[in-house]
């Protein structure tokens, strides 16, 4: 078995996969991120083996939050001096630095041990889809993501509108401008 | 008979305002618009209900939910139409926005129950799901005009604050089940 | 029976074994120890006593420990294959394949097309059977005895 040594390398290389963070739950791709970079997704995993993979992830910029979590969650920190504590909350959190979520909520996932900040060096985001050359060239497999990103009305083309069935049939008895507002003067059916 | 008196006042100040509805003339049975024509060299005002054919303005396609053409039956056998889905496990979300437009007009209101035959129990469902809509901002060129005469753009980049980020919201079922509405 | 070192003894002559022995047995367990739990003997025996209490404890959690990289190194395999851990080893029970998950975890890693085709055994059962509401592909050339249950039956 001349092979043997080529086994080893090709089973503890470094795989590069990438995430589209697009329309995703920050929370729960960040549970699934941080199984890729343990080594979690392999058969050979064990916790003292270093057989983490790189993940890159883009479209940072649109990742989804539940609810109404843009506005009531909040970031805490403190200076350590008296009256040093700030709230800044999600959506301003985000404006700030568009990668920031999505790296916090990896590390919250992580084992709190002292090579969770080498783990989180193998974790490339990006806000947008413009990643340089030297990272994309590496890269050979996709994480798939767990949410369906919904599509917006402008989005579709009116033939797609149109072409879709309606549901219900209008009744014979009706006068369309019932349906006026208090302030419009012209109300429109689409 | 003071408050009937007073209550028939009422009514019929109500309708006043509303000189539309005063007028009758034309027959009742169709379905139709009301336009209103100005004639500034002779100075004068027309008023007529236009009939509208519905196969034309809101296409052809509808679907037979109970298996027989809807203009056979009479208007009482309409069946709702999120009900008559439910029983073929297609259960309606915020995000078939091409189905949610059906029952909006282009301002972003709900059609009464009496155009959208719903039943009550589908309609307090539809009022959720357009919330949601609108706050995910998946229909935002279906919006109020402004006092201006226009409209608000639709781009959701260009939103207040927290609401120009993607959210996203639980099935309408599981968040029942939670008792959580926004 | 003659007693010749109590006699001995008896004069002071004999005190026993030196102190040092004693103290070396202990030693001998706290070589590794950080500061003075490695050279005092009054610390480090308390430091022992409490080590091997640890030990004792931690004698039957090693077995759920390995239990648990265990199943995270099975699930990984399963997942490559298109199924779930527990999707996995529930249909293999009912099938009466009584496979450790020791064997489990030695075919994962050492032998993975044998577990490609343990999986694909699951797999056919599922789709025969319907254990659980999944649209798999169904896989090719296994047969298994749940083909013919209507025909048993009968």
């Amino acid at each position: 078995m001349a092979f043997n040594r080529v086994k080893q390398w090709t089973t503890f290389a470094r795989v590069w996969y990438l995430f589209d963070a697009k329309w995703q739950d920050p929370i729960i791709s960040g549970r699934v991120l941080s199984k890729y970079l343990l080594g979690k997704n392999k058969p050979i995993y064990s916790v003292g083996s270093d057989c983490g993979d790189y993940v890159v992830v883009i479209n940072s910029k649109e990742i989804a939050l539940k609810d109404d979590l843009w506005r009531t969650y909040n970031y805490f920190h403190h200076t350590g001096y008296a009256k040093g504590a700030t709230y800044t909350p999600a959506w301003e959190y985000h404006e700030n630095d568009p990668t920031r979520i999505i790296k916090n909520c990896t590390k919250n996932a992580l084992p709190p041990k002292i090579y969770r900040n080498s783990l989180l060096s193998r974790l490339l985001v990006f806000p947008d889809d413009k990643v340089p050359k030297d990272v994309i060239k590496n890269i050979t497999d996709q994480i798939q993501p767990s949410m369906t990103p919904p599509k917006r009305l402008t989005e579709f083309s009116e033939d797609e509108i149109q072409n879709f069935p309606r549901l219900f049939e209008w009744p014979k008895e009706f006068i369309i401008d019932d349906l006026k507002g208090e302030n419009n003067q012209t109300v429109k059916i689409i | 008979m003071l408050k009937i008196a007073k209550n028939s006042l009422k009514l019929s100040a109500n309708s006043c305002l509303n000189p539309i509805r005063q007028i009758s003339l034309s027959s009742a049975l169709n379905l139709k618009r009301i336009e209103k024509t100005e004639d500034k060299t002779t100075n004068t005002i027309t008023i007529e209900g236009k009939y509208i054919d519905p196969k034309e303005t809101f296409g052809t396609g509808v679907l037979d939910l109970t298996g027989q053409c809807y203009q056979d039956t009479d208007e009482a056998v309409r069946p709702c139409a999120f009900c008559e889905l439910e029983k073929r496990d297609i259960k309606v979300q915020y995000t078939d926005v091409l189905v949610l437009r059906q029952f909006l007009t282009e301002n972003g209101q709900i059609l009464p129950r009496k155009v959208s035959g719903l039943c009550k129990k589908q309609q307090k469902k539809l009022i959720v799901l357009t919330k949601q809509a609108k706050h995910a901002g998946l229909i935002l060129n279906l919006q109020p005009t402004l006092l201006d005469g226009t409209k608000p753009s639709a781009d959701h980049s260009k939103r207040f604050k927290y609401l120009k980020w993607n959210t996203y919201f639980d099935d309408y079922e599981t968040m029942k089940r939670n008792k959580k509405f926004l | 029976m003659v007693h010749l070192t109590n006699t001995l003894n008896r004069f002071g002559y004999i005190h026993g074994p030196h102190r040092i022995y004693k103290r070396m047995q202990v030693f001998r367990f706290t070589w590794h120890y950080y500061g003075r739990h490695r050279r005092c003997y009054k610390l480090a025996v308390q430091r022992l006593h409490k080590a091997w209490l640890h030990a004792t404890r931690n004698r039957k959690m090693k077995g759920l420990l390995y239990k648990e990289i265990w199943q995270t190194r099975i699930d990984a395999a399963c997942k490559e294959h298109g199924i779930k851990y527990f999707e996995f080893t529930e249909s293999l029970t009912r099938q009466n394949i009584h496979l450790n998950h020791a064997v489990l975890n030695d075919l994962a890693i050492y032998e993975p097309r044998t577990f490609k085709s343990l999986c694909n055994v699951a797999k056919q059962h599922i789709v025969n059977t319907g254990l659980y509401n999944l649209t798999l592909e169904e896989p090719e050339g296994v047969f298994n005895r749940s083909m013919f249950t209507d025909e048993l039956k009968q």
